[in-house]
C-alpha cells in the first residue's frame, strides 16, 4: 500500500477493504441493537393471550410460545451475547495474556509451569470444557462469563507466549536489559506493546467463537436463565414450535449468524490491516 | 429399516432368484418389502429402559417395554377394572388373598410356571437381601404360601384394598426363577418373562427388539411377529420419523403438534386421560413455604387454565387436586379452582407479615414444556407480590434434589396409578416416600391409612374426597395440570391406548 494509506486511521482503512468493512457494519448494527434494547421493553413480558403469533405490524418478528414480542427479545439477547462476549474475552486477555507474555519473557521453570497448566486447560475439547464448568458452578451469566472465559484463556496465553519468545531476543529488548531496566520495566514497555497487535487479532476471533459458545451452553439450558433471553434459548424454545411457528427458529439463527460472521470478518481484516507487511 | 428384517428378506429373495429369475425377483422385492415391513412394529419411545427386570426398574419408561415383555398376575382393563391375568383370585377373608395360576404357564425359556415359582418371585420382592423397589407396593403383605400345584395364598398383617390393583403393575409380573438365579446380575440386560414377546435383542441407545413368544397362553399376540423400540427422547424427530413411515407408533406425541396431526389421513392421534397429575411440591419443612398463608398465596396466583391453554394446547385439563378425572369414582369434580386471584395473593402474604416480595427460586427440569410452565408460574407469580427465580437442573438430578429437599418449589409429576391411594399415600402421609414437600399431617395420614384399609368403594371415595379437601385447603402441593396421554400412530395399526400410558401391544392388529 501506498505510504499515504499508512498514515490513515486505522478504521479508515479497515472501511477500505469490503470485506472488513461488512464487519465492521454488522458489529456496528448488533451494538446499535443492543443500545437500543430498552426502548422495547417487552422481552420479559409474557402475553398469555397472544402467543405464538405470527409476524405482523404489532409484532414485527411475531411472538413466542409465551406471547413475548421476538424482536425484542432479539435485541435483548444482543446485549446478553455481546456482554458474555466481551466480558470472557475481557477477562481471558488479561490474564491469559499477563500469563502468556510472563512465561515467554522469562522462560525456564517459570515457562514450564505456566505453560504446563494451561496444556492441561488445552487437553479438554473446548464444549466439553465449558459444559463442565457451567455444571459444576451452576447455570447463570456470570458462571458462563467464567466458563467461556476460561476456555479462552490458553488460547490467548499461547499467542502471547509466542509474542514474547519472539520479541526477548531483540536487539531493542536486549539493550534494555543491558542497561539495568528492571524485567517487568522491559515487560510492560518494549514487550507488551510491541506483541499487543496479533493478541488481539486472536482476540476479536475468539470473540465471534464466544457468542457461539454462551448460544450453545444457553440452548443446552445451562447459559443465561429464562425468562433473560439470549439466542441460544430462544433457539430451544423454537424447537418444539418448528411445525407452528418457524419463525422463532428463523430470527435467533440469523442473529447468530451476522453476529459471528460480522466478528469474523473484523478480525480478518485487523489481522491484514495489523501486519506490518500492509 | 432394522438389520432383523433385512436379513429376513434377504434370504428369500436368494431363494426366489434362484427359482424364478430376475424379473420376478424385482417384483418379489417389492412385495418382500412390505410383508417384512408388516412383520415388524416400530415404536418410538421416549428413552431405553435401565433395566428390564421388574424387582428394579424405576423409571416410568421402562414400562413400554416391560409390559410387553412380562404377564401380570392380574390385568387392569383401560377403565380400571381388574380380570384374570395369569391368575384368578379370591379374598376368603380381609388379610389373605388366594390365587390360582392357569394351567401350562410357561416362562419364554421353558420354565413351567407354578404356585412355587410365583411364590419365588413375591418373595424376590419382598426379600430385603434382594432390595427390590417393589417392596414398597406390597405394603402389610406379610408372607406367600404354596397351597397346591397351582395356587398360593396371599397374607397381610393388615387389610390393604390396593394389592389387587398392585398386582396389575411391575409387582404382579412373574419372571423366570430359573433365569435369576442362572444369569445374575446379567438378567437386567437378558429378562427372561412369560409375557405376549420375548426379549430378541437389544442394542443399547439404539434399538430394542421383541419377538412373538410361541408358547403364549393366549396365543398369537398380534399379527406381526416383532416389536421394535427406538429410543428417542426429542419429540419433533419421534413425530418427523412417524411422518416418514419409519414407526408406526410414537409415544409422548407434544400437545402442539396435535391440531396439525389430525388433518393428516395417514396418521391418528389417540388422546385419553392420564392417571397421574402435573404438581409442584412445596418445601413445607423451611421458609417461606413453611407458612401455610404464603403456599395459599402463590397458589391464588397461579391460574392453572392459562397453563391448560398456553403449555397444552387445550389438551387434558387444570388440575385442582391430586385424584385425576380418569379415576371417575374418586375424582372430586367440585374442587375449586384457588388461582387466577392476585388479589387473595397479595392479601394472603399481608397477612403473613411479608412486606417486600418474597423471594423463591422454582425447580424444573430442563424440558421444554417444564420450562414454559415454570414462566409461566413465574410471571403470575410475580405480579402477585413474589420475587420468583428459575432453576434447571437435569433429569437424573430431579429425584435427589427432591429427596434432599433441596427447592422452594420443585416440580414433581406423578404418572399415576389406578387406585387413589396410589397417588395420594406416598404424596402426603407423614414419612411418604414421596412426600417431597414434607408435609406434616397426622389427621391426614390416619385417614389415607384407613382408605387403604377399606374395601367398599363408596367408604373409600368418601374418605379419598375428605383427603383432597385437606390437602388442597392447606395447599400441600401445587396442583397446575391433568396430562392427557397423547400417543401418535400410522392409521393402519389398530391398538388399544391405556390410561397409564403404557404401549400394551397384545392384540394389536396393522391392516
Amino acid at each position: 500500500m501506498s505510504a499515504i494509506a499508512m498514515r490513515a486511521p486505522l478504521w479508515l482503512r479497515l472501511l477500505r477493504d469490503p470485506r472488513a468493512a461488512l464487519g465492521l457494519g454488522l458489529v456496528a448494527l448488533v451494538l446499535l441493537g443492543a443500545l437500543a434494547a430498552p426502548l422495547l421493553p417487552g422481552a420479559e413480558t409474557p402475553d398469555f393471550m397472544a402467543t405464538l403469533a405470527a409476524p405482523d405490524a404489532t409484532h414485527w418478528l411475531g411472538t413466542d410460545d409465551l406471547g413475548r414480542d421476538t424482536l425484542s427479545r432479539i435485541l435483548a439477547g444482543a446485549r446478553v451475547s455481546l456482554l458474555v462476549g466481551l466480558c470472557s474475552v475481557g477477562a481471558a486477555l488479561l490474564l491469559g495474556g499477563t500469563i502468556g507474555l510472563v512465561a515467554g519473557f522469562f522462560g525456564g521453570w517459570v515457562d514450564m509451569v505456566l505453560m504446563r497448566l494451561m496444556d492441561v486447560l488445552l487437553a479438554f475439547p473446548g464444549i466439553l470444557l465449558a459444559l463442565g464448568i457451567t455444571a459444576a458452578l451452576g447455570a447463570s451469566v456470570t458462571n458462563t462469563v467464567i466458563a467461556i472465559a476460561v476456555v479462552n484463556l490458553p488460547v490467548l496465553a499461547r499467542v502471547a507466549r509466542g509474542q514474547a519468545l519472539a520479541l526477548r531476543e531483540l536487539d531493542y529488548v536486549k539493550a534494555q536489559r543491558a542497561l539495568g531496566f528492571a524485567p517487568l520495566t522491559i515487560l510492560w514497555r518494549a514487550v507488551l506493546p510491541n506483541a499487543l497487535s496479533p493478541i488481539l487479532v486472536q482476540a476479536s476471533v475468539l470473540l465471534a467463537a464466544s457468542i457461539i459458545t454462551e448460544s450453545y451452553l444457553s440452548f443446552l439450558g445451562l447459559g443465561v436463565q429464562p425468562p433473560t433471553p439470549s439466542w441460544g434459548n430462544m433457539l430451544r424454545d423454537a424447537i418444539g414450535f418448528l411445525d407452528q411457528a418457524p419463525w422463532l427458529a428463523w430470527f435467533p439463527g440469523l442473529a447468530i449468524f451476522l453476529t459471528v460472521l460480522g466478528f469474523n470478518l473484523l478480525g480478518d481484516g485487523l489481522r491484514d490491516r495489523l501486519d506490518p507487511r500492509d | 429399516m432394522n438389520t432383523v428384517t433385512d436379513r429376513g428378506a434377504l434370504g428369500r429373495r436368494t431363494l426366489l432368484a434362484g427359482a424364478v429369475g430376475l424379473p420376478a425377483l424385482l417384483s418379489a422385492t417389492r412385495g418382500m418389502a412390505q410383508g417384512a415391513a408388516a412383520r415388524t412394529l416400530s415404536i418410538g419411545v421416549v428413552a431405553d429402559p435401565v433395566t428390564l427386570d421388574p424387582a428394579f426398574s424405576g423409571s416410568f419408561f421402562e414400562n413400554q417395554v416391560l409390559y410387553n415383555l412380562h404377564e401380570t398376575l392380574l390385568v387392569a382393563a383401560p377403565d380400571g377394572s381388574i380380570s384374570p391375568g395369569l391368575a384368578s383370585f379370591t379374598q376368603p377373608d380381609p388379610l389373605t388373598y388366594v390365587f390360582t395360576l392357569k394351567p401350562n404357564l410357561t416362562f419364554h425359556d421353558g420354565t413351567v410356571l407354578d404356585a412355587a415359582a410365583a411364590k419365588a418371585n413375591i418373595d424376590r420382592y419382598l426379600d430385603p437381601a434382594v432390595g427390590s423397589i417393589r417392596r414398597s407396593d406390597f405394603g402389610p403383605v406379610s408372607g406367600v404360601s404354596v397351597t397346591a400345584p397351582l395356587s398360593f395364598e396371599i397374607k397381610l398383617s393388615a387389610p390393604y384394598a390396593p394389592l389387587p390393583l398392585v398386582l396389575t403393575n411391575r409387582a404382579g409380573m412373574m419372571v423366570s426363577p430359573t433365569a435369576v438365579k442362572a444369569l445374575g446380575a446379567d438378567f437386567a440386560a437378558r429378562a427372561v418373562g412369560c409375557g405376549p414377546w420375548k426379549l430378541a435383542s437389544w442394542t443399547k441407545n439404539s434399538e430394542l427388539v421383541l419377538e412373538k413368544f410361541d408358547g403364549y397362553w393366549q396365543g398369537a399376540p398380534a399379527n406381526f411377529d416383532r416389536l421394535l423400540f427406538r429410543p428417542l427422547p426429542d419429540e419433533t424427530v419421534r413425530l418427523a420419523n412417524l411422518r416418514s413411515g419409519t414407526l408406526q407408533l410414537i409415544d409422548a406425541l407434544p400437545p402442539q403438534a396435535v391440531s396439525g396431526l389430525a388433518r393428516e389421513a395417514a396418521l391418528r392421534v389417540s388422546q385419553m386421560p392420564s392417571l397421574g397429575f402435573n404438581a409442584f411440591a412445596f418445601n413445607c419443612t423451611r421458609p417461606p413455604f413453611n407458612d401455610v398463608r404464603v403456599r395459599q398465596a402463590f397458589t391464588a396466583a397461579v391460574d392453572p387454565e392459562v397453563v391448560q391453554r398456553v403449555v397444552y394446547f387445550n389438551t387434558g385439563r387444570p388440575a385442582h387436586g391430586p385424584l385425576s378425572p380418569a379415576v371417575p369414582w374418586a375424582f372430586d369434580a367440585s374442587l375449586p379452582n384457588r388461582g387466577n386471584n392476585p388479589a387473595r395473593a397479595q392479601a394472603l402474604l399481608k397477612e403473613a407479615g411479608a412486606s417486600a416480595p418474597v423471594p423463591v427460586t422454582i425447580t424444573v427440569t430442563n424440558s421444554p414444556a417444564m420450562v414454559r410452565i415454570a414462566q409461566i408460574l413465574q410471571a403470575q407469580a410475580g405480579a402477585a407480590g413474589f420475587k420468583v427465580e428459575l432453576r434447571q437442573i437435569d433429569p437424573t438430578s430431579l429425584i435427589t434434589v427432591l429427596r434432599q429437599r433441596d427447592f422452594d418449589l420443585c416440580m414433581a409429576p406423578w404418572s399415576g396409578r389406578y387406585d387413589p391411594d396410589g397417588n395420594m399415600y406416598a404424596y402426603f402421609t407423614q414419612g411418604g416416600p414421596n412426600n417431597f414437600a414434607g408435609y406434616d399431617n397426622a389427621e391426614l395420614t390416619a385417614l389415607l391409612n384407613r382408605a387403604r384399609s377399606l374395601s367398599d368403594q363408596g367408604e373409600r371415595a368418601a374418605l379419598y374426597k375428605k383427603a383432597q379437601g385437606m390437602v388442597t385447603e392447606d395447599c400441600a402441593m401445587l396442583f397446575v395440570h391433568f396430562d392427557a396421554i397423547i400417543q401418535a400412530s400410522q392409521a393402519k395399526l389398530q391398538w388399544t391406548q391405556y390410561p397409564d400410558a403404557v404401549l400394551r401391544l397384545y392384540g394389536a392388529r396393522m391392516t
